[in-house]
């Protein structure tokens, strides 16, 4: 892939969409381009987590003590929670394509969310929202 | 603030935990967008099902969360709400009513949305208190 489509390809993920393109060549330059197949674990409940997900293509299921709970697909994320609160990760999740992924390690992400505020503040609307889904069953 | 010296105001700032690692700098920038609010015991803070506005750093004093009409967590010095209603733009999904006299550090969605691109400390360490609550929530969720 040359330089400018890597560019143009991050850019498409909603995560990236509001980033310059200085923003996206240091995301660009941080993040590590994979390609898996189908059936690769990505990541393992109650393991440790190093690593933050970003999907170009492809599709993942998410799983919690074996029962899937949710799929993932192009422009999703995941891996964050385990390196924001440094806690396990709560979920396994499984390539159920072949997929194409941005990844990024601990020392990475941290970094990029010091040097690119909107992308913290993306996250954070992300969370929000999630939080917000799980609130409003909790009562019901 | 009026009456207090901008040294005290920055002083009391960093008590507060969110605050409390930050560099005087930040401390600054912080408290040049943050604006003091005393409230009284009984005094409702949010509404659920209103728009919310503005986002809430407790200084000192208690607050419970109620839904629905029910009692669903209380919040003390050094805890924040308010940020769900201006992250995700949609209604405020709880009532929070002060349960004592407050001291309250209060920033609208435009002084928010400055002080996280402002001190990129402070989004990282609101999304590690969000990632806590999330991963907490998905627990609970398969019980």
């Amino acid at each position: 892939m040359s330089k400018g489509d890597y560019l143009n390809h991050l850019a498409e993920v909603p995560l990236f969409a509001a980033c310059g393109k200085n923003d996206l060549k240091l995301i660009a330059r941080r993040a590590e381009n994979v390609q898996v197949k189908e059936g690769k674990e990505l990541v393992a409940e109650g393991k440790p987590g190093h690593e933050f997900f970003v999907i170009a293509e492809g599709v993942a299921t998410v799983k919690r003590k074996g029962k899937k709970v949710a799929s993932l697909k192009r422009g999703d994320y995941f891996g964050e929670l385990a390196l924001l609160d440094r806690a396990p990760r709560n979920a396994t999740i499984v390539a159920a394509t072949d997929m194409e992924l941005f990844i990024l390690g601990q020392r990475e992400f941290s970094g990029l969310l010091d040097e690119v505020p909107g992308l913290a503040h993306k996250l954070l609307t992300g969370m929000a929202r999630r939080l917000r889904d799980h609130d409003s069953r909790s009562v019901h | 603030m009026a009456g207090m010296k901008k040294g005290a105001y920055q002083d009391r700032l960093a008590k507060v935990s969110l605050f409390s690692s930050l560099s005087k700098r930040d401390l600054q920038r912080i408290s040049s967008h943050a604006t003091s609010h005393r409230a009284f015991a009984g005094e409702e803070l949010t509404r659920e099902g209103r728009p919310g506005y503005e986002f809430f750093v407790i200084g000192e004093g208690r607050a419970v969360v109620r839904r629905k009409g029910r009692k669903v967590a209380s919040l003390k010095k050094g805890d924040f709400f308010g940020e769900l209603a201006l992250l995700d733009r949609v209604p405020r999904n709880a009532t929070v009513v002060a349960e004592t006299d407050m001291e309250l550090w209060v920033l609208d969605g435009r002084e928010f949305g400055a002080v996280l691109r402002e001190v990129p400390e402070i989004a990282v360490k609101i999304l590690a208190i969000l990632a806590r609550r999330l991963s907490a929530a998905d627990a609970k969720a398969l019980h």
